[in-house]
């Protein structure tokens, strides 16, 4: 019983801080600016990059109180996301997706992969010397995004909590676990895949 | 008006520049940095330039690093998506601070001030003098906390702040009520908006208001233990490298 509550609490808390994360002001105004120049250099972008902005917050309005989202979706959502921060780092931050064996039938955590994602860009250096490459990769029963680390010198923001609430999602729907390693050059997480009918 | 900048994202930078042709004929760039590394690197090669235009998030950290190793002797206009460093800033040669997406008149009174300022090659700035000035011009110290909790904000008073601390790497504030809120900011960045006179980083866990202090207990050479009011879990003691600068705080120094 008293599983179950703290279960709840932990899902309830990762909702708070994946709207916390969205309405980071750091990521709005970045984007405003990114857009500016991308209306001036990059006209033929502008409207895609618009989309793909409104397309993000229309994912977190909708998937907010959702339990599981096709695997296909939030590989959009995650796209969209990259396209965004791609435009500010430009080839500095690559994404790279094995799509060649997607099942229908396979759901994740909505805006995990986004999530995750997010967190490589805000812990690791990304720059023309350092570039930040994040690779989605699949088996049967599970998908795994890794990426090279460069850690920051400040560890401002890194409270640990996005993990965190996404090992306690994942509790709640499977008992299969979260696996995650770390290493001096390499961050790799594993995340089970829930498979429904 | 030879110009360094200092971001790390490329749109952000080309936007800048194309701004600043726009706000005076006479801009050379002499460079484009990206990182603190690199950043750090450059600053060696000591090369001539006049101004630093610099973001604040780099790639690799905060740009202030740069200007910690080097005594910078050259004025820095700043720039960030986000209104959070301003005291920083101006402890770090900022003569100016301008928030992402910058305004064109925004940068050019910036740019007017620093050709006020410096252009005519008076030696040196008294940048004690200028801090002091900047200060006043913001309007000081953050006077209220917000806490946000799902859809509830609320609002604490500084002064009602007895002590920050972190545990397990969340940052709490806890009032002189005995109340105990979790809060966004992180130590390092709560010291950056506190106002030194009251508030002190005792140890890498807390930064106590002097108001808190109940009691104070010698416990070897170099460590003074604290008892605060609310009383805390954890032990409070002043690190040993902060136990100099700490007794000078508490002579009001």
């Amino acid at each position: 019983m008293k599983k179950l509550q703290q279960l709840k609490n932990d899902s309830i808390r990762f909702q708070f801080e994946t709207l916390r994360n969205q309405v980071n002001p750091h990521f709005l105004f970045n984007s405003f600016n990114t857009l500016i120049d991308i209306i001036e250099h990059d006209k033929e972008h502008a409207v895609e990059y618009v989309e793909n902005l409104s397309a993000f917050f229309r994912n977190i309005v909708t998937y907010k109180d959702k339990d599981t989202i096709k695997l296909s979706e939030e590989i959009k959502i995650v796209k969209a996301f990259y396209f965004i921060q791609q435009k500010r780092f430009g080839s500095n931050l690559q994404l790279l997706v094995d799509e060649h064996s997607l099942y229908d039938d396979r759901y994740v955590v909505p805006m995990v992969l986004q999530l995750l994602l997010e967190n490589a860009i805000k812990h690791n250096e990304i720059s023309k010397e350092k570039n930040l490459k994040v690779k989605v990769s699949f088996s049967d029963s599970r998908i795994i995004i890794s990426n090279n680390t460069n850690p920051k010198m400040n560890k401002d923001e890194s409270t640990g909590t996005g993990l965190r609430n996404i090992i306690a999602r994942y509790r709640l729907l499977t008992d299969k676990t979260v696996q995650i390693e770390s290493s001096q050059e390499y961050f790799v997480v594993s995340l089970p895949l829930i498979i429904r009918e | 008006m030879k110009i360094v900048i200092f971001e790390d994202e490329e749109p952000a930078a080309r936007r800048l520049i194309k701004l600043l042709n726009e706000v005076s004929t006479d801009v050379e760039i002499v460079s484009v940095i990206d990182s603190v590394r690199s950043g750090k690197e450059f600053m060696k090669q000591n090369k001539s330039f006049d101004l630093i235009i610099s973001d604040i998030r780099l790639a690799d950290g905060l740009s202030f690093e740069i200007f910690k190793s080097h005594t910078v002797k050259l004025p820095v206009i700043f720039s960030t998506a986000y209104d959070e460093y301003a005291i920083e800033a101006f402890r770090n040669n900022g003569i100016d601070y301008l928030l992402k997406p910058v305004k064109r008149e925004e940068l050019k009174t910036a740019i007017q001030k620093y050709e006020n300022w410096f252009s005519d090659s008076t030696s040196g700035v008294n940048y004690d003098v200028l801090l002091q000035t900047l200060l006043q011009e913001k309007k000081g110290f953050q006077k209220r906390i917000v806490i946000r909790f799902a859809d509830t904000i609320k609002t604490v008073e500084i002064e009602e702040a007895a002590y920050f601390f972190t545990e397990n790497k969340i940052s709490n504030l806890c009032t002189f009520n005995g109340e105990s809120f979790i809060i966004d900011y992180n130590l390092d960045e709560l010291e950056l908006i506190l106002d030194p006179a009251v508030f002190f980083r005792i140890n890498r866990q807390f930064i106590v208001n002097f108001k808190a202090i109940q009691k104070m207990n010698v416990v070897s050479k170099s460590r003074v233990k604290l008892t605060l009011h609310p009383s805390t879990t954890q032990d409070t003691i002043v690190s040993t490298e902060r136990s100099g600068v700490f007794k000078q705080w508490l002579a009001g120094k």
